[in-house]
């Protein structure tokens, strides 16, 4: 390696050495813990029943699928944590010190002395420092997916909108790496103190990711599932319930429940009330599992963003040498 | 070979210093003709001055032609300033030990025999030693 | 390089800087010249680290300009040409020395590797060791290291004896001047220790309140003043002799009967009114330096309040 990109390289070849270790430690055991599941699958000839009342259900040994989600789920909820929490861990310890201790040791006036630019310091370690993101981030998410995607959606298992696969896995999960990366280094050049910097750049990803789980569905609206007259409600199957539900009328409106036929005492059954007030047919608002992509690319546009923000914010401080 | 010794209380320019020493290793033998003076770059090494400050005293010597700089090769003694009536058994030597004797049986102090010997040196060469800070009163200055 | 005497290595016109707490350095001019060794003096405060950091880029001015050899202090040509020794001498802690000497190398088109380390070797430092592990004297060595390796035209050292024993203050300085010999380097060198300049500098910048008070050759400077103690004039009263009209009084006191001045003359003779019972001397650097930190700032110098 040579010139800034060895400097690079060499102030944080710690930090690559073990992320690359601790990923490889967790490949190692999500392999070994696929391998036991499928072999789990394939003895038992469990079908992959998504949702509760898919048509591969039928044949469902009930007792060995809740033993094969219950052995599974909770581990893959630990390597989703890891996953979700990364951005966290890649602004704290990587980003927030990137150029923070740069500043508080007053190093970087020693390597702003040498024979490159500024741009060029900061550009190699930033680029260093985000291919590593995005490659840690990338087999993380992968990891989750892959060992996810035979129980996905699956009874009381993990479905694609809980956070613990939604959060870490997917565009976004990748995007959310690179937003923590650009926002640690952020802080770590206004704060230019590490520690400080650490604790704000913890603060704001989290709070960021707070604020897209609160309204991670508001972006898009979901589909009415109907169903005629008091024929059963349509199963939701995977997909995520808004948990609105309620009647049609002749002309198409919808009701919700709470207002159309209230519950309690002395009041009409629902067989009457629907009756008395012309339903025709049910409905429920659900968000189907196709959604997981188009909320993923929301989310992805929503961190690329302020990651660039971020990175123009730091460009123009560095360029107007206003670090001292 | 010589060592320089920089006295900073002395109030002497640091180029005088250097120059007098050299003068003062001419005379004691310790510089002989054909040595090298140590180079600028050795000079400065050990007592962090100015390196401009041993080019000039060696140019003051160079002017009094007592040493001569060969390109390439560094600063050589052109001739000593050792005497041999200056030597430890000379004659001029031992009369003089004879005479600070005889002021001291005649009990004059030490200084009152450098205060005479001053007068005399001054009487015959009148021309002082130059002195960066030495007091002057206004009348000489103007 | 051109003739390195007759050119400027350093030269500031009408720079300033401002930072939130005020004016740092002020409108300030100068040119210093190249192949020189020029002491950077003031009071902390002044503005001298504020002025090395304008010098290479690390900071930009807000008014004004700074050139080194000619060239803006960001661009390439500048920054291939200066080395600077900040105050703290920052070091990588967790590089070995020879990882340090690397960085230099990696990081400098024209690098000398092999006077890098000899200053190294000459401090018995081992290449293998630690920088964190060493002594303020040797991480002085290894920042003089860098700084030589890169083969500088213009070398800033802030504070560079600061924080050192008396024994590493000279063996450090020694090493500044043998290099400053053999290659012909323009140093500038801020030093609160007065007395340390005077053998090593020739040339004089003194900042107060962030701005210039007092530039040019030091043997000049010293030629063109007058130390004056006496008797204080009982009958005037600055107690200084009538006729001085030609000099200007740079700083006066009065202790007792006895009043000392320093007086710029510049060269001019400062009058027949002088008798005998008045003694004049030729200040040495040290207390010409001494006298303009002291002195209030005179008639057109700014006066106000520094970062």
């Amino acid at each position: 390696m040579k010139g800034a990109l060895w400097l690079a390289w060499r102030q944080q070849r710690t930090l690559i050495l073990v992320g690359a270790v601790v990923l490889v430690a967790c490949a190692a055991w999500v392999a070994f813990q696929r391998a036991d599941m499928t072999a789990f699958i394939s003895d038992h000839r469990i079908p992959h029943c998504a949702g509760w009342d898919a048509d591969e259900c039928s044949g469902l040994d009930i007792e060995q699928a809740q033993r094969l989600l219950d052995d599974n789920v909770g581990a893959l909820r630990a390597l989703g944590t890891l996953s979700a929490a990364l951005p966290v861990l890649i602004g704290v310890f990587w980003g927030a010190p990137l150029l923070g201790r740069e500043l508080e040791s007053g190093t970087w006036k020693l390597a702003l002395t040498q024979g490159v630019s500024i741009r060029r310091w900061f550009a190699t370690r930033f680029t260093l420092a985000a291919v590593c993101a995005v490659v840690g981030s990338t087999v993380l998410a992968a990891l989750v997916a892959w060992w996810w995607s035979p129980i996905s959606n699956m009874l009381n298992g993990l479905y694609w909108h809980d956070g613990y696969i939604f959060n870490a896995t997917g565009p976004a999960a990748i995007a959310c790496a690179l937003f923590g990366l650009a926002a640690g280094t952020a802080a770590g050049l206004l704060l230019r103190r590490t520690l400080a910097a650490m604790g704000a750049v913890l603060a704001f990803v989290v709070g960021v990711r707070i604020l897209l789980n609160t309204f991670r569905s508001d972006w898009i609206s979901p589909i009415a599932l109907t169903s005629r007259g008091s024929a059963p409600r349509p199963y939701i199957g995977t997909g995520w319930s808004t948990g609105e539900f309620g009647f049609i009328d002749a002309t198409g409106h919808k009701d919700a429940i709470a207002d159309a036929c209230p519950w309690g005492p002395g009041l009409p059954d629902l067989k009457t009330c629907m009756a008395q007030k012309g339903y025709v047919g049910r409905y429920q608002k659900v968000y189907p599992s196709s959604d997981f992509w188009v909320l993923q690319w929301i989310e992805t546009a929503v961190f690329l963003g302020l990651a660039a923000a971020l990175i123009a914010l730091i460009c123009v401080v560095l360029r107007r040498r206003a670090v001292l | 070979m010589i060592v320089f010794r920089i006295d900073r209380r002395s109030g002497v320019a640091t180029y005088l210093q250097l120059a007098h020493q050299v003068r003062q290793a001419l005379r004691l033998g310790v510089l002989e003709s054909g040595d090298r003076l140590p180079t600028a770059r050795e000079v400065v090494a050990a007592t962090a001055i100015n390196p401009n400050t041993v080019l000039r005293a060696y140019r003051e010597l160079e002017r009094e032609g007592l040493v001569e700089p060969r390109p390439g090769q560094g600063t050589f003694v052109r001739r000593s300033l050792s005497r041999p009536a200056a030597a430890a058994d000379s004659p001029l030597r031992a009369e003089f030990t004879d005479w600070v004797a005889r002021a001291r049986d005649a009990g004059l102090e030490r200084e009152d025999i450098a205060a005479l010997t001053d007068a005399a040196l001054d009487e015959r060469f009148p021309a002082p030693p130059p002195s960066h800070r030495s007091p002057q009163s206004m009348e000489e200055d103007t | 390089m051109t003739d390195p005497i007759a050119s400027t290595a350093l030269r500031a016109t009408r720079l300033g800087r401002r930072f939130r707490s005020g004016w740092a350095l002020r409108d300030c001019d100068f040119d210093l010249p190249a192949g020189r060794i020029t002491a950077l003096v003031g009071p902390n405060g002044a503005g001298k680290s504020t002025l090395f950091h304008l010098a290479t880029g690390l900071l930009r001015p807000t008014t004004g300009e700074i050139s080194v050899f000619g060239a803006d202090p960001v661009t390439a040509e500048a920054r291939d040409r200066t080395a600077f020794l900040a105050q703290d001498k920052p070091l990588y802690p967790r590089f070995t020395v020879d990882e340090t000497l690397r960085f230099g190398r990696e990081l400098n088109r024209d690098w000398d590797q092999a006077t890098a380390e000899r200053i190294v070797r000459a401090g018995n430092i081992s290449l293998d060791a630690r920088v964190g592990t060493l002594s303020p004297g040797q991480c002085t060595r290894i920042s003089l290291a860098l700084a030589f390796g890169k083969r500088p035209g213009l070398l800033l050292l802030d504070e560079p004896l600061a924080d050192l024993d008396p024994l590493v203050r000279i063996e450090a300085m020694g090493l500044v001047m043998a290099e400053v010999a053999e290659r012909g380097i323009t140093v500038v060198l801020s030093s609160h220790v007065l007395s340390e300049l005077e053998n090593v500098c020739d040339h004089v910048l003194l900042l107060k309140h962030g701005g210039v008070r007092l530039q040019g050759d030091a043997q000049q400077l010293c030629d063109d003043h007058l130390l004056l103690t006496g008797r204080a004039d009982g009958s005037r009263e600055n107690g200084l002799p009538p006729g001085l009209d030609g000099a200007t009084v740079v700083e006066s006191t009065v202790t007792g009967r006895q009043v000392t001045a320093l007086l710029r003359t510049d060269g001019h003779p400062v009058g027949a009114s002088a008798d005998d019972r008045w003694v004049t001397e030729i200040p040495s650097l040290e207390d010409l330096l001494l006298a303009y930190l002291r002195s209030a700032p005179a008639g057109t110098a700014t006066t106000e309040a520094a970062a």
